[in-house]
């Protein structure tokens, strides 16, 4: 089971940190609009 | 509030972590192993998903690529899917080739090997880290997004290539698992896995949703970088001439 958790833990962590960095540059740029060019909102 | 999240993506969002939380605790726990590979046929409640996941993402670079280059729908919104996607798909690819080379180095005892299958996916992956590096090269927003959309449709001829390997060639990656009419998996082990490509596509969703808007953030700040850039510019220019045209007039009126 050792390789399967490896596996799991490599895809699940690998897209988390991904996630996360997406979700915290967005936030970052977004604070650079005005609130009301904020469209998707 | 900020971000680029909205009602649609918390949705998806919450889809994703649920039916991902459901896979893990199927895939994990109450799944049984299988009668040949043991506990490593878990591994095809990732790797199948997720790999098919890059395939769709790279195809979706293709279609946003092919839509910006027709004149009649061409948008710079075309590009910022094309490149969403195709950063989305590379992180795919990658987790693909990563779980793979686990699995394999536990089924065949290598970590690599120069199969077909698994040479076309790293192949796919380098070229489309590739196409991530054209998009950051120089040049108008308009001829780098041309540049990118026939590099994206290009490299993305290789998914067919990759995906029929098995079938071309004679090659140690197994053929589909997942048949139309036969599949070779029943039970429980089927709808796991059939789960899992549900919670891989609404997080591949929900990924490149919230990157398209991440994508669009930066492409404003790059030209309203420009614009201000340019401007200052322009300011310290004219001061300079001003600068320099002072003292020509105080010596020729002495």
């Amino acid at each position: 089971m050792g390789y399967v958790f490896l596996g799991y833990g490599v895809a699940f962590g690998a897209l988390g940190a991904y996630s996360l960095r997406v979700i915290l540059r967005g936030r970052k740029l977004s604070r650079t609009l005005p609130p009301e060019e904020r469209t998707w909102q | 509030m900020t971000g680029t999240g909205n009602r649609t993506t918390r949705l998806l969002g919450l889809g994703a972590l649920v039916t991902t939380a459901a896979v893990v605790y199927l895939g994990l726990v109450t799944t049984p192993p299988d009668v040949v590979q043991g506990d490593l046929v878990r591994n095809i409640y990732v790797h199948p998903a997720v790999a098919t996941m890059a395939y769709v993402a790279f195809g979706v670079t293709a279609l946003a690529s092919l839509l910006y280059l027709i004149p009649r729908t061409r948008s710079m919104r075309w590009d910022s899917l094309a490149g969403a996607s195709a950063e989305v798909g590379v992180v795919l690819c990658a987790i693909t080739l990563a779980i793979g080379s686990i699995w394999g180095r536990a089924a065949w005892g290598v970590w690599w090997t120069w199969d077909a299958r698994l040479t076309l996916t790293a192949l796919l992956c380098a070229l489309f880290v590739g196409y991530l590096a054209l998009r950051r090269t120089g040049g108008t927003a308009e001829a780098r997004a041309i540049r990118c959309a026939i590099a994206g449709i290009l490299f993305s001829g290789v998914v067919p290539i990759d995906h029929y390997a098995t079938e071309w060639w004679r090659t140690l990656h197994q053929g589909d698992t997942l048949e139309t009419l036969h599949p070779l998996i029943h039970g429980a082990q089927l709808w796991t896995m059939l789960l899992s490509f549900l919670s891989f596509g609404l997080l591949y969703a929900w990924l490149v949703i919230h990157r398209y808007r991440v994508e669009q953030l930066e492409n404003r700040l790059e030209h309203e970088g420009l614009a201000y850039a340019l401007a200052a510019r322009r300011a310290e220019a004219a001061t300079e001439g001003h600068d320099a045209a002072a003292p020509a007039s105080v010596g020729g009126s002495a």
